[in-house]
């Protein structure tokens, strides 16, 4: 294990490695922990201080830096989250995903809590760190491989069938806008294009394995606390359900509250026909195999799987979550049950987010649908709803950049820039980046979607809000007293900012948000992240300094946003089609948003977090509060300082 | 010694909680049982040390507690304890001493 300064929790060091001189540097994490929780936290304020306002994201000089989890390699309860953050090329601006992850867990083990990738390397690479060894390899012969292949080929490499790594697939290596980095086979960093980032910089995979200890300040309180917080999940309300489907068991739910994408947002509802159809819980009965749980995690909502039957008899594969089926099945109308296994198992292999996938088919699709686009575009290809094999050799063109698929790799709001033709208004994005969630009639998690720093994105603010929750426990959680009411305006602006402090403190300490209050009410909430962060890291740490810790991040990443990209108020609303198409179909039929009454809201958020409701920008006041005097005078300098009140 | 249990999701969180009982710091490679990827197909086996060999501990049951530590935190317990039990019997010379 590398060398391990006087720090608990954190692992103590942050690794740089620059690819293009192959320097190689150790430095203490103690310079960035005390200020910011961990993960992307440090990321946001590494990237932030370090990246010239010149920068562009496949620039050698722009950065991505991993981050683990700040109680990653303990057992508080889901501290399974490693992050990748880097200036990203879907948006422009601030780039993060999380994932499951053991690499992470191996890190820490090897003594590092971050690593910092700088520059470019000359031909591909991968990077091999094992304690206090770092090698710079090379990936020649990997690069074209999928992330299946390369993980077998690295362990084989390697000698060591136990190795876990992250790695790009094709889809990274082509500069596709939506490729994310992979997780041995299954996880992704998914969304912002942290995977082409990565194959900008020639780098395939980061293989990590340590033999050394996370150690905690306090370790008889520390694990009285995660005791005490796993006991939770014993009689968390509805865990059983989590723990055999996972998210897919959300399909009834997610019916009710206009929460689906169907035929690229035209409806949020699914047909019945295809409910019948898909029926996701009834696949996973059938064809699991075996469990996948990641470290430390008090759910387990993972299955591998064979599928023995149907178009794709013979797949061996991991069970996806809901949002495949929201994001690329139902988006595209395709009913066949188990193409949700098949095209997550494809994106997989090819290093590129489904998200981003169903986002770019699902414009192309509806264009096709309005007589904008025809075959002569897509390449001979028919670009009807429900043509799965259209969408599998879509999902390939794109990762390869092949004809059509090189348009929509760029993802579909600069695919519609690139044909043109009207076709702007079917591109769903947010900031740039594709959109996954169905805004319409749920206002907490719209606002908390629109408004996210990443474009679009649900964990990072957006409160999930479904029939048959403890409501009263909400009432409680998020101290307003009408969290059942989604449609009603008041006091949503005040749950999307608690609930971007839950997401930014989970993601900082490594906890998967399943594990907390957003995916179940009965689960981990802030007082118990505070209780389990101060005992692993000796500081003593109240729910209020959380709070204030993930507020500073926010306005940093917010601030990275300024530099980067013309982002304003008008960049946190929701998509013209949102905005002035009432719900079509389904219980909540004829509902649309009221203009007037959503820009009250978007103010009263803008008010809660002290920035300028003209224009979305932080105050003097806001940044100083916060520590940030140095990035008020950056903001004051390019004239994207908040007015005060 | 390895052992079938299929029920494992490959958590990894008995070899924290093993590794703490030993150290009192969470080293998973000093882990008296190791959670391991089956060659032949998706699922896990756990592998016990049976006797010295340079890397961890030998399992010593946790004999100063009501349960072993990896127990507590395994969400499969009931298996995970059997599994334990085989275990002492087939090499009860366990005695938790710290090889490497």
């Amino acid at each position: 294990m590398a060398e391990n300064r006087e720090i608990y929790g954190f692992a103590g060091l942050t690794l740089r490695v620059n690819l293009t001189t192959g320097d190689i540097k150790k430095e203490p994490t103690l310079q960035y922990a005390r200020q910011w929780l961990g993960s992307t936290g440090i990321a946001a304020k590494i990237l932030y201080d370090e990246l010239k306002s010149w920068v562009t994201p496949y620039d050698p000089a722009n950065k991505i830096v991993f981050g683990t989890g700040t109680l990653m390699g303990t057992p508080a309860p889901g501290a399974c989250k490693m992050s990748a953050s880097t200036l990203g090329p879907r948006t422009g601006g601030w780039a993060s995903g999380c994932c499951d992850s053991y690499v992470g867990g191996e890190l820490k083990c090897a003594g590092y809590d971050t690593v910092v990738i700088e520059g470019r390397a000359r031909s591909p690479v991968y990077l091999w760190i094992h304690d206090e060894t770092v090698e710079i390899r090379d990936a020649s012969r990997l690069w074209g491989q999928d992330t299946w292949a390369t993980l077998e080929t690295i362990r084989a490499d390697l000698a060591d069938p136990s190795l876990h790594i992250l790695s790009i697939g094709p889809a990274g290596e082509n500069l596709v806008r939506g490729a994310c980095i992979v997780q041995d086979k299954s996880r992704a960093l998914g969304r912002c294009g942290t995977g082409a980032v990565m194959g900008s910089k020639n780098l395939k995979a980061l293989v990590a394995k340590g033999s050394g200890a996370v150690r905690v300040a306090e370790p008889d309180r520390f694990m009285g606390v995660v005791r005490r917080v796993r006991e939770m999940f014993k009689t968390a309300r509805g865990i059983d359900q989590m723990r055999q489907y996972g998210t897919l068991k959300l399909l009834e739910q997610k019916q009710a509250v206009a929460g689906v994408n169907y035929r690229n947002f035209q409806e949020v509802q699914f047909p019945e026909a295809m409910v019948k159809a898909i029926e996701p819980k009834k696949s996973i009965d059938k064809y699991t195999v075996a469990r996948q749980n990641f470290p430390g995690c008090a759910i387990g909502c993972g299955r591998h799987l064979v599928v023995t039957d149907g178009p794709y008899a013979g797949l061996v594969t991991e069970a996806n979550q809901w949002e495949v089926v929201s994001s690329i099945q139902g988006r595209l109308g395709i009913e066949e049950p188990t193409f949700m296994f098949k095209v997550n198992a494809l994106c997989n292999q090819l290093g590129l987010d489904v998200d981003a996938a169903g986002g770019a088919i699902g414009w192309a699709m509806e264009c096709y649908q309005r007589g904008i686009l025809s075959e002569k575009d897509a390449d001979g290809l028919s670009l009807n709803w429900g043509n799965a094999e259209t969408v599998l050799a879509l999902v390939g063109k794109i990762a390869r950049r092949e004809g059509f698929g090189a348009i929509l790799a760029e993802g579909c709001a600069k695919a519609a820039e690139i044909v043109g033709r009207d076709s702007g208004y079917y591109a769903m994005h947010m900031k740039g980046q594709d959109l996954y969630e169905p805004c319409r009639g749920n206002l907490a998690w719209c606002l908390g979607t629109t408004t996210s720093t990443r474009g679009g994105g649900h964990t990072t603010g957006a409160v999930e809000t479904l029939p048959g929750m403890d409501f009263d426990k909400m009432r409680a959680i998020y101290g307003v007293d009408n969290p059942d009411k989604v449609t009603e305006y008041e006091g949503k602006a005040k749950m999307v900012v608690l609930m971007e402090a839950v997401h930014r403190v989970s993601n900082c300490l490594g906890i998967c948000h399943f594990n907390t209050i957003w995916g179940n009410l009965d689960l981990i909430d802030l007082p118990q992240m505070a209780e389990m962060y101060s005992a692993a890291t000796g500081w003593e740490t109240s729910v209020e300094d959380l709070k204030t810790m993930a507020e500073r991040q926010l306005n940093l990443e917010k601030a990275f946003n300024l530099r980067f990209t013309s982002f304003d108020r008008k960049d946190d609303l929701p998509t013209p089609r949102d905005l002035s198409e009432p719900i079509p179909t389904g219980p909540m039929a004829g509902w649309k948003f009221d203009r007037e009454k959503y820009d009250r809201m978007l103010d009263e958020y803008y008010e809660l977090h002290g920035w300028d409701r003209e224009t979305s920008f932080p105050t003097r006041a806001t940044l100083t509060g916060l520590g940030l005097e140095g990035v008020a005078d950056d903001l004051a300098r390019i004239g994207k300082l908040g007015k005060p009140y | 010694m390895m052992f079938d249990m299929s029920t494992c999701g490959g958590c990894r969180t008995c070899e924290m909680a093993c590794s703490f009982h030993h150290t009192g710091n969470f080293v998973p490679a000093a882990s008296s049982l190791k959670i391991v990827e089956k060659k032949d197909g998706p699922g896990y086996t756990v592998f016990l040390r049976e006797a010295e060999d340079g890397e961890g501990y030998v399992c010593d049951g946790c004999k100063a507690l009501d349960h072993p530590l990896c127990v507590d935190y395994c969400r499969e317990a009931e298996d995970l304890d059997r599994l334990l039990k085989e275990f002492e019997e087939k090499n009860p010379t366990g005695k938790g001493t710290r090889t490497a």
